[in-house]
This record gives C-alpha cells, structure tokens and sequence, in this order.
C-alpha cells in the first residue's frame, strides 16, 4: 500500500520537477535569443569594421555602445569586447571598467576564435552568449561576450516554483487520500485475482492522472503570467530591430512602398522568433503594406520612417510547448502505469486475501517479476545517453580516436558481460540465488555509483565492468530462482515471465532514462539506477525470503561442446552470419551510433530515448508473429534471411549519405532502427528455433547458452567496429560499415541450407 | 665519445637558436611586383602584415600597364632574393612564374615562393595546372565568383528570364566566360541573348557599336545584362553602363568597376583589399609556418560584397528587397564609396 502510494506522488514530484524546468529552459531561450538580437548589432560592428581591416579595440565608438546595450537590457550582466593583436588577446571594451586590458589565456582565445555565429555556454558566472570576429582573410581578430544576469532569472524562476509547489502538494494530498479512501472500499467488497488488480490499476492511474492534470493547468496559468513579461520584451526587441531596417531602407531613399521583399522578411522572421505571432507595416496614411500572421496580443507598435511598424507575441507560446511536454509526461505514466503493475503483481501476490490456497511456489514466481523488472532497469535506463556521457570524458588523446573512445567502455561492459554469465550461474547454483542476487545488486550498486561520480575517462572502464558484472550475476540469480519455482512443464511459462520482464524494462527504461537525463543530467540518472538497485534487492529479499534455493545445475558449459557445434557446417553458418553479426548491429549501430548521431542532429536525451524505445516496440510487436509463422510454416531459415537482410540493407542507408559526404541525416538513423527493429524482430525467434533443432541433431545440450555467448561476442565486436568505421569514414560509413557485415552474414547463412539429399 | 660531441653541438645549437628569437628577428623581404601602381589589393597585402605585426620589408616595382617593363623586375627579382614575390594579375604572373608547362629556368623563378592574386583563370592561364596547388614554387589567390554563384546571387535581388551577353571576339577570356554563363543561366530557367561585339579594323572591338549593341539586346527581351569580366568591358565601362540604361536594362557586373565607378547596378565581387589581405594570409602560410607553396590551395575569399549601386536603383525604380539591406554595401550615396 505504501509501495503504491509513494509510486503516485513519486510521479507527480517528478512531473512538478519536469514542469519547473520547462519553465527554466522557456525563459532562458527568451531572454537568451533577446540578447542575441542585440548582440547581433554589436557584433555586426565589429564584423564591418574587421572586413575593412580594423581590430576590435581601435573601433572606439564601441566603447559606448556596450554601455548603451547592457544598459537598454536588465537582463545583461555585462559585455566584453575582447581583440586579438597577432600575440595575444585582451579585453579591449566592457560595461565594468575593471575589466579592460585584462588579458586572455592562450586557451580560452583559441576557444573562442573557433566560435562560428552565436554560441550559448556557462562561465562561473552563469549563461554566456559568445561570438567571434574575423577579418577578411578568415582569421580571427576579436570576439565579444555577454553574461546574463542570473540573479533576475533566478528570481523570476523562485517566483514560478513558489506558486507551483503549494499547488504541486495540495493535489499530491486530495490523490494520496483518495487512493487510500478507495483501496478501503475495494477491500470491503471483497473481490479479488485479476479482477482486484485491474481494479486497483485503474483507480491509482485515474488519481494520478486526475492529480497530474490539475497540477499541469495550474500551471500553465502560472507560466504564462510570469513568461508573459518576458514574451513581450522579446517581441518589443524584435519590434525596434525590424523597424530599424525599415527606417534605414528610408534613409536610403527607397519608399516603404516600393520597398521589394518585406512579406518574406516577416516570414522569415516568424520562422527565426516563434514567439512572435503576426508583423505589420502600415505607411504614413495609415495603408497596410504588408502583414503576416494573426495577433494574439495587443500590438506593439514602433515608427519605422514614415510608417509604423506593429508586432504581436504569441500568447499561444506556452501552451504549444507545454504540449510538447505532454509526450514526455506520457511516458513517465505509461512506465508508472508498468510499475504500477507490477507492484500489483508483487503486492497481490502477497496479500493474504488474493489467492486463497495455492501453493506459495506460485505467489513467488508471480513477485519475482517485480524485482527483476527493476533490476534490468537500471542497465535500460542509460541506454539511450551512455555513448554521450562516455563521449563527454573522452578527450581523443589517449591513443585511441575519440570515436574509439566513446566505443571503448561499452565494449568492456559487453566482454565482461559475456565472461561473467556463465560463472555468475555456476555460482547461483553454488551458494543460492538469494546471496547471489545480493552480489549482483551490490556490484551493481557500486558500479552505477561510480559511473555518477567519475571523475576521469579511465574511471568508467572499471565502473562500467562493475555494472556488467552485476547485470549478469542479477539476472543469472533470477533465472536461476525461476528454475527453483517452476517445474520442467511451468518452466516454459516461466521464461516468458522473464523474457515479458527483460522486454517490458527495454522498452520503459530507454524512454524513461531519456525523459530524466534531458530534464536533470546524466548523472542523477546513474544515481536513480543505483537506488533502483537496491529497491530491486529489498523487494526480493521481501518476497523471495532469505532462503537460498540451489537449483539444479545448469549444464555446464564446455569448450568441447562449442567446437563440436560449431564444427557442424549448417550451426557455425547460422552462428557466424546470423547470430553474431545481428548483435553488431544492435550493440555497434542502436547502443552506440544512434545516440551519437541523434545527439548531433539536436535531439533531446528524451527523444533519443524514444527512438531506441521504438526499436524495442518493434521487436516486441513483430517476435510473436515471427514465432508463430515460423512454427506454423516452419519458415526458420527463410525468417532467419528475411531478417539479416532487411537489417543489412537498413545499414546501407548509410552508404547514402557517405557517397553524399555529409553529416548524419536524421532519415538514416530512423531507416536503421526501423530496418533494424523488424529485422531482428522477425529473425530472432526462428534462429533460435533453428539453432536447436541443429545442435540436437548433433545431440548438444547447451546449445542456447552457446548461442547466447556467441552473441555476446558480437555484442563486444559492434562498438569497436562502429567506432573504428566512424573514425575513418563518418557516421554514414559507420553505418554502411555495419550493413555490410549484415548482408555479408546472410550470405554465410545461405550455407545453413539443408543440403540436398542425392 | 662521439656521443658526447654530438650532444655539446646539439646544446650549442640550442642555444643559438634561442639567442637568436630572443632577439629582433630579421624581418622578412617581399617584393611586389605590380601592373598598374599600389591599388586595394598591394594596400590591403602590406596592411596584413602590418596589423599581425610580422616585421617585414616590402620592396614594390610598377609597371604602369607597360607589359615590357616586367621582365626587367623579375630579373631583379632573380638577383637580389627577396624571401617572397607576389604577382599582380596574370602578365605580371606568367612572366614572373611562366606557364606550369613551360618554365624555362633562365628566364623565370624557380627557387623563391611566388604567390600571384587578381588573376582572373589561373587554371586556364597554366599558371597551375589545377585549385588544389601548383607543385612548384607557385601559390596565389582567386577573386572572381563562379558564374552559377553570380547569378544565383542576382536572383535574390530580381527575378529575370533573359540574360544579354556582349561576346568579344578579341578576347580568349570572352569565350569561356561566354560558356560559363550559358551553362550558369540554363540551369536558373533563364535564356541566354548573345551580342557580338562588332570589331574595326585593327580587329578591337568598336566602343561606337556599344548603343547598337544595346537597342538589339533590348529588342530580343532581355531583362538582366551580365557583364563578364572583360577588359573591354571594364575600360568602357561608362559608355556600356549608360547604354543600358537608355534601355532601362539592369547591369550585372562580375568585377567591382562596373558597380563603383559606372553606372551598373549591382555585383557580387571580392573587393580588391579583402584580396590583397586574403593573399598576405597565404604569404604568411610559406613565410612564417613554412608552407610548401605548390600544396597550397588556390583558394577564394570567403568574404564577398554584395554591392548595389543606389542612384542607378533610383533610376530603375528597381529597389533591393529588405532582405538584401542587410548584407549589401551601397555605392554612390555616401555610405560606403570604395
């Protein structure tokens, strides 16, 4: 009961903390694109004056105007106008006088000669806005920086926060009591199974969801006041921008009248400004010239000439990116509404009134679901970022290529996976599963705490080796605990459990990850897993007890056994073009390239998230499907190539945009998940089937373990051969580099062919 | 023991090397060699220098457009071996450098960096066999826009469908710009109307012809002239850009003359000191980071002027659409007179 109700208010803070920051990055992309405008015009000053070979500091009339633009705009701190002599550079304008003649070190001038157009970044002072000037010949002469006033914004975002929490913990206590006001009722009627878990599914989600909407209008009202001033500032700025171009056309002696072009400028400008809602001019006599869009506010009006010049803001502003939040709110409830049930899975399971005389066998393997759920979790949730966390350690300078860099760690979790397995489930048999899920959690634990710390590149191989070897001590723990509650008839039923579990955190924990990295950073996501992991540890000990079951030992792995499978032609065909190459492409392209390449093409962390979510959907929707024909028409071989080849020929899309030489493009990635998503959908299960149905005919009996290794090998291939391929050739040849070994695969796969009898 | 020598000559070295940057370094010696005196470009080369504060001595030889004259500064050139020659425009550069071909080493020079800049087709005049270096003691600098970029840029300030040519039969530039600008046009949609240029009996083309040129132009529907960059062209200018006129015709002009100091309305050109300082950058590459000269580039200029000439906008009543206010420069209202 606690369980579910601290599930609730856990989504609602965490939809309070989502809002608060939208809130945040709404107001500093207005104030920020504000100041650019007018650091715009400082900038085109020092450009013009640089083009006729004139250095920032001997362009005098700039010392005035910085005054004049912190002092138009609160929102300023300070600007610096900084120029560079052929030696050194050194301060030659800003608004404190104390700053003149300061010089900059080598460093933070070769920082920021490389800036091209306005870059936004972080100095110990808060937001800065930079850009740099060069001369004719492309070289860099000077540069300027403004700092924004934090303190104002700060103020401004207390505001916000204080009007949002009061409400934010009002709704959280109406939910919190009618949740418990309801569950009481249902326990009085007396229902129970299935029924009292839909039940109780239902009314949680309703509260939550009825909670979760309140808080949102609310604070809808909220941000548009307090954006509003902002809103309007912005749209006054842009007024006095346009209406300066318009006088200046005047001046030139052109009449506003005959002025070409101004409809598609103001198109323009609604492109660049989405919060500006509609432009017009009108002429002295009061005749519209030209006007786009339609006002949403009143109209601010600015002489332009002999004409007036009107812009609206677009109230509708807040709302549209409010909505944009929806769909990551949506997500936070789609994974509350899976943990949801499988709390209820867990929580009925126990409940002395659910399941009235059966075997308790059965309640721990319906509650062994949950702590497993969230085990896996932990590893999905950085899924979607890992290669742009790793990314921001690597510096390129440790004899590796900084893409090999980023490929390293992932690999080195993968190898340590793939060795620890079958120890983890000699060791589950040796010395239970209850201590050893305890090992794997606290590995775990420790390595996730470590990833949210380091400090250093180096740092992240050992962390990362620490996650895996957790990860495969857990869920080795858990299969083995399965083996324990099912018999050798439940133990089909039971799989699917664990395989619905491994399946159900994939998808929830990319999107879910995503969502929290995007609003809080990477490193609390790390934080939250190693919480997730030692939940995961309390539930099972909760439900499982503290008896250590020893199941019966697996087979045993042997090196005898591999090199007999793999000398038979039609298995190592099957492994080495199907299986391998297949966990290339997942480990090389969707957990390593897509991340990359996604963050590149401006996605958020939470639309990366999604993206790697669909290729999970994809292979969830698409498994059962392939599963049915496969047994029904028994199309193992011919699903195994359909498969290989759609993912190969997904891979090829890269090959596009290599030959084009550009960056990545975003219809590549999607065509690779999506190829990749219903390739593997359709492949995997047939191979699998496929694979054994050989081996027994060569009388193995771990074949699966020898097929799960074997992809494991190529799951420590893929970020290698993605990173060596990104080096030399670019995101498409990465990508064209992964295909191929795709369809090369499916070639070896022919050779996996009955042959035909004489 | 050996090691030992080789280790005291290392320190010595060492140490030489450090006395002698601690001191005043010895400013480097250019020699400029030009056809018709110290204009933009040879300003704008020698404030470069100035403004990175390379200490430098620049030595200057004009020819006055005297082609004859020019031999005679390369063998100056040849004797007193400055550190680097620069070679205004393509006379000045073939007889400096000769054709990559045909370099005859007696008469040419073969040992010192030669870096030329204002020549219209390096490829074409065989001063480098192709952009992406010479591959021998030769780099330079391009200033002219390709045809496709010209006009492209003219589409953002009016919509045309024919473009009018003056084709000089006199001139070899004439023709490959000709084909150039054909090419260029077909792919806007817009057609291209070919005037050739009547010539006397010299065989130069007849500046009396120019009016007749433009009544037949204006007759055949043209809306836009593109004027090449044409020695003719340029020297008359005046007569052309006022023939144009009469016939309320737009002038396009692929060099900054038309544009600055006739009548022409607007161009997309490299000004000639953003030229001069853009090849000073290349100069500084061999001098001071000791670059080999035939791997270098030759490059254009990133910086282009959009230049519009106001009065003639005025006379037209064809003003530049708001866009363009931004990135223009105007001529001819006192704003930015070159």
């Amino acid at each position: 009961m606690v369980l579910l109700v601290a599930a609730q208010c856990l989504a609602l803070l965490l939809l309070g903390a989502m809002l608060l920051d939208k809130h945040h990055s709404l107001l500093h992309e207005l104030i920020l694109s504000r100041i650019e405008i007018q650091a715009e015009e400082l900038e085109a000053s020092l450009r013009t004056a640089a083009q006729t070979g004139l250095r920032p500091d001997e362009v005098h009339a700039l010392d005035a105007m910085v005054h004049r633009l912190r002092d138009a705009d609160p929102a300023i701190a300070a600007i610096e106008v900084v120029a560079f002599d052929g030696r050194g550079a050194r301060i030659a304008f800003a608004t404190d006088a104390k700053d003149v003649g300061a010089a900059l070190s080598p460093a933070a001038w070769r920082d920021m000669g490389a800036v091209r157009g306005f870059v936004r970044g972080q100095s110990a002072f808060g937001p800065v806005i930079v850009a740099a000037v060069h001369d004719a010949a492309d070289e860099p002469v000077g540069g300027l920086r403004v700092r924004v006033a934090t303190d104002r914004l700060q103020r401004e975002e207390n505001v916000v926060a204080r009007a949002l929490w009061p409400r934010l913990m009002a709704a959280m206590t109406a939910m919190m009591l009618l949740t418990l006001g309801l569950l009481a009722w249902l326990r009085a009627t007396n229902v129970c199974g299935v029924a009292l878990r839909r039940r109780v599914m239902a009314l949680a989600l309703t509260a939550t969801l009825a909670a979760g909407l309140h808080v949102a209008w609310h604070a809808k009202g909220v941000f548009e006041a307090g954006l509003l001033p902002a809103l309007t500032s912005k749209a006054t700025m842009v007024a006095d921008l346009v209406a300066g171009k318009l006088a200046r056309a005047e001046a030139l002696g052109i009449p506003l009248g005959k002025l070409p072009g101004v409809g598609a400028y103001f198109d323009a400008l609604a492109g660049q400004h989405p919060e500006i809602a509609a432009l017009r001019l009108d002429d002295a006599d009061g005749m519209t010239l030209a006007r786009r869009g339609e006002a949403s506010e009143a109209w601010i009006e600015r002489a332009a000439g002999s004409g007036r010049l009107a812009v609206s803001a677009d109230r509708d502003l807040v709302a549209r990116h409010l909505g944009e939040l929806a769909i990551d709110v949506g997500i936070v409830l789609l994974v509350v509404a899976v943990v949801f049930r499988e709390l209820l899975g867990a929580l009925i399971g126990t409940l002395p009134v659910a399941l009235p005389g059966r075997a308790g066998r059965d309640e721990r393997l319906q509650s062994l679901r949950l702590p497993l759920f969230l085990f896996i979790l932990t590893e999905e949730m950085s899924r979607a970022f890992l290669p742009l966390y790793i990314q921001s350690f690597a510096s390129g300078g440790h004899y590796l290529g900084s893409e090999a860099e980023v490929g390293l760690p992932i690999a080195v979790y993968m190898l340590c996976f793939a060795l620890a397995t079958p120890f983890a489930g000699r060791w589950a048999d040796r010395w239970g599963t209850a201590r050893i899920f305890a090992v794997g959690t606290g590995l775990t634990l420790a390595g996730f705490l470590w990833m949210a710390l380091a400090g250093s590149y180096w740092e992240l191989l050992p962390a990362r080796a620490l996650c895996a070897w957790g990860y495969a001590t857990g869920t080795m723990a858990c299969q083995r605990q399965l083996i324990v509650l099912t018999t050798q008839h439940e133990r089909a039923r039971g799989l699917a459990l664990f395989v619905g579990a491994i399946g159900v955190a994939a998808i929830c924990g990319s999107a879910l990850g995503g969502v929290l990295a995007g609003q809080f950073g990477f490193r609390p996501v790390f934080a939250v897993s190693a919480v997730l992991a030692l939940l995961a540890l309390g539930i099972f000990r909760l439900t499982q007890g503290k008896a250590n079951d020893h199941g019966e030992a697996g087979p045993p792995l042997s090196v005898a056994e591999i090199r007999a499978l793999l000398a038979n032609r039609r298995f190592a065909a099957l492994m080495l073009g199907g299986a391998i190459p297949a966990k290339i492409a997942l480990a090389g392209f969707l957990f390593f390239l897509v991340p990359l390449a996604l963050h590149q093409l401006d996605y958020r962390p939470a639309e990366i998230g999604r993206a790697v979510m669909v290729y999970f959907i994809l292979v969830a929707a698409i498994n059962p499907l392939a599963s049915w024909l496969s047994d029904r028409h028994g199309w193992r071989l011919s699903l195994t190539l359909a498969g290989s080849a759609i993912i190969g020929l997904g891979g090829l899309a890269g090959l596009g945009v290599w030959l084009a030489n550009g960056a990545p493009a975003a219809w590549m990635i999607w065509a690779g998940i999506l190829t990749l998503g219903i390739g593997t959908g359709l492949a995997s299960a047939p191979m699998q089937a496929l694979a054994t149905e050989i081996g027994a005919r060569t009388g193995a009996t771990s074949v699966a373990v020898v097929l799960r290794t074997l992809e494991r090998l190529g799951s420590v291939i893929g970020p290698l051969w993605a990173g060596l391929w990104l080096g030399m050739t670019g995101w498409g040849g990465a990508m064209a580099a992964i295909g191929l070994v795709v369809l090369a695969g499916t070639l070896v796969c022919l050779a996996a062919r009955r042959e035909a009898r004489p | 023991m050996r090691w030992r020598w080789r280790l005291l000559l290392t320190l010595l070295l060492c140490g030489l090397a450090q006395t002698s940057a601690a001191a005043a370094p010895r400013p480097y010696h250019v020699m400029l060699l030009l056809f018709r005196g110290c204009e933009e470009a040879c300003q704008g080369f020698q404030d470069y220098f100035r403004r990175q504060n390379v200490p430098v001595r620049f030595t200057l030889r004009d020819a006055a457009q005297d082609k004859r004259r020019i031999a005679g500064f390369v063998a100056e050139a040849r004797r007193t071996r400055p550190d680097l020659v620069v070679a205004w425009g393509t006379s000045v550069a073939l007889e400096a450098a000769g054709q990559w071909d045909a370099v005859d080493p007696a008469r040419h020079i073969t040992d010192i960096p030669v870096v030329f800049m204002a020549v219209t087709d390096p490829v074409r005049s065989r001063l480098t066999p192709s952009l992406d270096g010479s591959g021998r003691n030769v780099a330079g600098t391009r200033y002219l826009l390709s045809a496709d970029e010209q006009l492209r840029a003219a589409r953002m300030y009016l919509d045309f469908r024919r473009v009018g040519f003056l084709y000089n039969p006199a001139e070899p530039n004439s023709t490959i710009s000709l084909e150039e600008v054909r090419a260029a046009a077909s792919r806007l949609g817009a057609a291209l109307v070919v005037e050739t240029l009547r010539l006397d009996a010299g065989g130069r083309p007849d500046p009396a012809a120019i009016p007749g040129h433009f009544a037949a132009l204006a007759a055949a529907g043209v809306d836009l002239f593109y004027a090449s960059p044409d020695s003719f062209i340029n020297s008359r200018r005046k007569e052309i850009t006022a023939a144009a006129l009469a016939h309320r015709l737009p002038v396009f002009a692929a060099a900054e003359a038309l544009v600055a100091q006739a009548d022409g309305l607007f161009g997309v050109v490299v000004r000639y000191d953003v030229m001069g300082r853009f090849t000073a950058r290349l100069a500084l590459r061999i001098l001071q980071e000791g670059q080999r000269p035939g791997s270098l580039p030759v490059a254009l200029p990133r910086n282009f002027s959009y230049l519009i000439n106001l009065r003639t906008a005025h006379l037209l009543e064809r003003y530049p659409p708001l866009p363009l206010l931004d990135v223009a420069e105007f001529v001819d209202n006192g704003e930015g007179t070159p």
